[in-house]
């Protein structure tokens, strides 16, 4: 899962990602869209207040992990 | 430190909003030549006191780095409907634009909106800054399209 995660991250920055790597390059529109196809691949809801604290692609291993518990 | 978001009374976020608003007009206010930046403060503070305003902020290290403003009032179009919220105005400083800030804070905002009962809001753009896309991937819908003309 993790792996995917930072795929997922790596092909939204353009470069590879680490758990360490920063979102701060991602536009508001990009940083939905990667939002998103998190939610499809993985198959779940990541609600608003979850997004919040994504800063790095750590936070979305993390996010992902705790939804799928 | 990370960015927080959160919900302010007007008159606490003035102080710092006071100095921002500026830099928003001068970003994307029309007619410049005739309406120039300065906020009525009495009357946005009579609005206050009418528990009228939503506002929310996000904050690094402290510093508001972006601010949205929301009118509050039932419509009168839809008696016993709920409490609406109408956009004032928006704006997030350039250099933290990056990161899913706007995004973030749109969020938020209509998290906060949630726990305070509106049961529907409107949210616009300026036609040079297009944010279209960014609204319906979170989720909202186009409806109006507006149009202003200097009269006097």
């Amino acid at each position: 899962m993790e792996q995917k995660v930072l795929q997922i991250v790596s092909e939204a920055l353009g470069v590879s990602a680490t758990e360490e790597t920063k979102l701060d390059d991602l536009e508001s529109l990009e940083f939905i869209e990667l939002i998103r196809e998190l939610e499809i691949e993985f198959d779940i809801r990541i609600e608003d207040q979850d997004i919040l604290g994504v800063n790095t692609a750590g936070d979305a291993v993390r996010l992902v992990a705790k939804k799928k518990e | 430190m990370n960015t927080t978001f959160q919900v302010e009374a007007w008159s606490a976020a003035l102080p710092e909003l006071r100095e921002l608003f500026p830099l928003l007009w001068d970003e994307v206010a029309l007619d410049k030549e005739r309406f120039v930046s300065k906020c009525d403060e009495p009357l946005y503070a009579n609005m206050e006191k009418l528990n009228m305003l939503h506002v929310v902020t996000a904050r690094k290290d402290g510093k508001i780095i972006g601010y949205h403003v929301s009118f509050i009032t039932p419509h009168m179009h839809y008696e016993g409907a709920g409490l609406f919220a109408f956009t004032d105005m928006y704006w997030t400083r350039p250099e933290c634009r990056r990161g899913g800030l706007g995004a973030k804070l749109l969020c938020f905002l209509e998290q906060s909106w949630r726990e305070r009962g509106i049961v529907k809001a409107y949210l616009s753009h300026k036609v040079a800054h297009d944010r279209s896309e960014l609204f319906e991937a979170l989720g909202w819908k186009p409806s109006d399209r507006v149009y202003c003309k200097v009269i006097l």
